[in-house]
């Protein structure tokens, strides 16, 4: 249960009415609005991709040839600049996200650094988790109205739940179900706070594999977003 | 030949003149048929000014040009707003116009004040006098409520009765520095009511009505419509002499474009006819109307629609039931019914809101949209849709960085759920990308 007293209510109230009436304050049609990527935050734990079993597995096996970032198709994989794994890829979301369909950076790979594997199994693999960040998350601060991480999540792990859990109609804001969470990174490159997303994934060291589920099971999960 | 048919011959040859049609629409000298919309104005890029963004410049030249080339073809009429264009839209306009003398045009303006913060009457009086100096001149022929039915009737009495400002505007219309008072209608017929119940207290000279062959008479027939037939709308102004103008009469032109469906219908009756023109043979058919506004960001749609109407070839019985059969196909199709007017923009989250909507649309037009992955078709039909979206926009414009806010759809005249229809395309965007590589 959130506390929320005399002053914490009329300020979240201030700040909802505030931002009520900024979205009425359109005085002008047509025009588009300025974007910017969103910010690649420092991870205590890099992500390195689905295949490469774990972060000291893949650092002892890679040669840094640079093929997978460069056939890359989504722009996630980049030449780490850290001495100790200088020029070996990592994963980072202002581009794009580790899409499940794709699996070319295992195709790729000649020193059986990232495994080859196929989508299905793809799905079935955790690198990373992502973390939410109340002070950046544009619903928490402003009230927004938004639901980007959890409409794009491909794994289901996210769930919104009202701010104030006595009062239904709060801000709902995002909690990640740690479990369930792939770290492909479609919160983090969709979370609209600027200039760092509100939602961003932490790496694990040891990669987390699922025991496969029945076939059908696994086409059931990749057909509930369509 | 006998001695009538030869005298009436030579006398009146069945209006081959290609003169542009003139019609009487309240005060004042008589309108072309066809007016001019500036709310596509041409950028200097070379797209209307609704798909440039912020960076790139209206095109005054070319603009200029386009002025010159419709009043020297008898077009006398042009619609503007304030917001048009970014805000921009007048001040071009007038422009172009001032090179012109000013009996050889007629300007209609709207007020939008729309926007809370517009609402008092001091700010709805600033922009109307903006209006004049923008246009340079010290009288509007048509100056309409912009938008009116948004918010419903509460909504149209908020924004011109209660702060008084269309007190204010009566007397402009009597002082003669307005010519004819009117307004431009989105909404439902309760709010239509609700502003001709003004009639007797302030007197509409005119009224501006969504008028398309689908619209006249599907404008309720879906959800996504929320709106009303424009039969409806035109039958009540006529019963009180209203004299009408139109807006949309291609639906932003979605009507003008190629579209399978429609074609079967319409072909076989004109093989040569354009799809564009159909639309406008429709709406200028209807006795009431005086004017039919086309946004024409190229001067070849100026050329082409001024052969439309020079002269304006009524309908007959059969192909008004032609139309109401293309009408019908039209619908079967699952169009989002945008008509890119950009009142939705700009997206505080970046996105191309009538861009990816568009996209849509256009695959849903070329009979291509890939819904059925058992269509022998599909895979060239999802190749080609996530080509053709992917050329649309940058990545950051994309459907994917909806966050469903939904700050949009209140400003939309279509009453269209902005951001599930934008899910919707994001869903399918999503499902193709997974279906395999492009």
């Amino acid at each position: 249960m959130v506390e929320v007293n005399r002053r914490g209510f009329l300020i979240g109230a201030g700040l909802t009415a505030a931002a009520a009436v900024a979205g009425d304050e359109k005085v002008m049609d047509g025009g588009l609005a300025a974007t910017s990527r969103p910010g690649v935050p420092t991870r205590e734990v890099p992500l390195v991709p689905p295949g490469s079993g774990s972060l000291a597995e893949f650092s002892k096996r890679c040669v840094g040839c640079q093929l997978c970032v460069q056939q890359c198709p989504n722009l996630v994989l980049r030449p780490s600049t850290s001495l100790r794994r200088f020029m070996q890829p990592e994963m980072g979301f202002d581009r794009g996200y580790c899409r499940p369909e794709c699996t070319r950076c295992g195709e790729v790979c000649p020193a059986g650094a990232i495994r080859r594997m196929k989508a299905e199994k793809k799905r079935l693999v955790h690198v990373g988790r992502a973390v939410w960040h109340r002070d950046r998350c544009i619903a928490a601060q402003e009230g927004v109205n938004c639901n980007a991480c959890l409409w794009h999540c491909p794994a289901e792990a996210i769930k919104l739940v009202p701010m104030d859990e006595a009062n239904p109609k709060s801000a709902k804001v995002p909690v990640v179900d740690a479990e369930k969470c792939l770290g492909c990174g479609a919160c983090e490159h969709l979370c609209p706070a600027r200039p760092m997303p509100a939602m961003t994934v932490e790496g694990l060291k040891e990669h987390r594999v699922d025991a496969p589920k029945s076939d059908r099971d696994v086409t059931k999960a990749a057909d509930t977003k369509n | 030949m006998n001695r009538r048919s030869f005298f009436s011959a030579i006398a009146v040859p069945r209006d081959e003149s290609g003169a542009m049609t003139y019609r009487t629409g309240g005060n004042g000298p008589r309108t072309s048929l066809l007016g001019y919309g500036c709310m596509r104005l041409p950028t200097v890029e070379g797209s209307s000014a609704r798909e440039a963004g912020d960076a790139k410049k209206i095109d005054q030249e070319e603009v200029n040009r386009h002025v010159d080339y419709a009043i020297a073809h008898g077009i006398n009429y042009f619609d503007t707003a304030p917001v048009y264009c970014q805000g921009r839209s007048e001040a071009v306009i007038g422009e172009a116009l001032a090179r012109h003398p000013r009996e050889k045009w007629l300007i209609a303006t709207k007020l939008s004040n729309m926007s809370q913060s517009l609402r008092s009457f001091e700010a709805s009086k600033k922009m109307y006098e903006q209006s004049f100096k923008f246009l340079r001149t010290d009288h509007i022929d048509y100056y309409l409520l912009h938008t009116v039915g948004q918010g419903g009737p509460a909504g149209f009495d908020d924004r011109f009765v209660k702060n008084g400002i269309l007190d204010f505007l009566v007397k402009e219309r009597e002082a003669g520095r307005i010519r004819n008072l009117g307004f431009s209608y989105h909404g439902d017929e309760t709010g239509f009511r609700h502003a001709l119940s003004y009639h007797e207290r302030y007197h509409w000279d005119f009224a501006q009505i969504q008028l398309s062959y689908v619209d006249w008479r599907h404008g309720t027939e879906t959800a996504k419509y929320n709106h009303v037939n424009a039969e409806i709308l035109y039958n009540l102004l006529d019963g009180l002499n209203i004299p009408i103008s139109v807006m949309a009469p291609t639906l932003g032109g979605r009507l003008a474009k190629f579209n399978y469906a429609i074609s079967r219908c319409l072909s076989p009756l004109d093989p040569d006819a354009t799809p564009a023109s159909w639309a406008f043979r429709f709406a200028g058919s209807m006795p009431r109307v005086f004017t039919v506004l086309s946004g024409m960001t190229d001067i070849k749609f100026i050329k082409e629609n001024v052969k439309t109407f020079s002269p304006l070839r009524p309908l007959g019985a059969k192909e008004f039931a032609a139309l109401e059969r293309a009408a019908k196909a039209y619908l079967g199709e699952d169009t989002i019914p945008c008509n890119s007017c950009d009142y939705c923009m700009p997206c505080p989250y970046g996105l191309d809101i009538p861009g990816i909507l568009g996209c849509w649309n256009e695959a849903v037009a070329d009979g291509r949209l890939p819904d059925n992955t058992s269509d022998p078709d599909y895979p060239a039909q999802r190749r080609c849709f996530l080509v053709e979206y992917e050329r649309a926009m940058p990545p950051l414009r994309r459907a994917d960085h909806c966050i469903g806010c939904g700050r949009c759809s209140p400003h939309c005249p279509q009453s269209i759920d902005i951001p599930a229809s934008i899910r919707r395309v994001d869903s399918l965007v999503e499902k193709l990308r997974r279906n395999g590589r492009v």
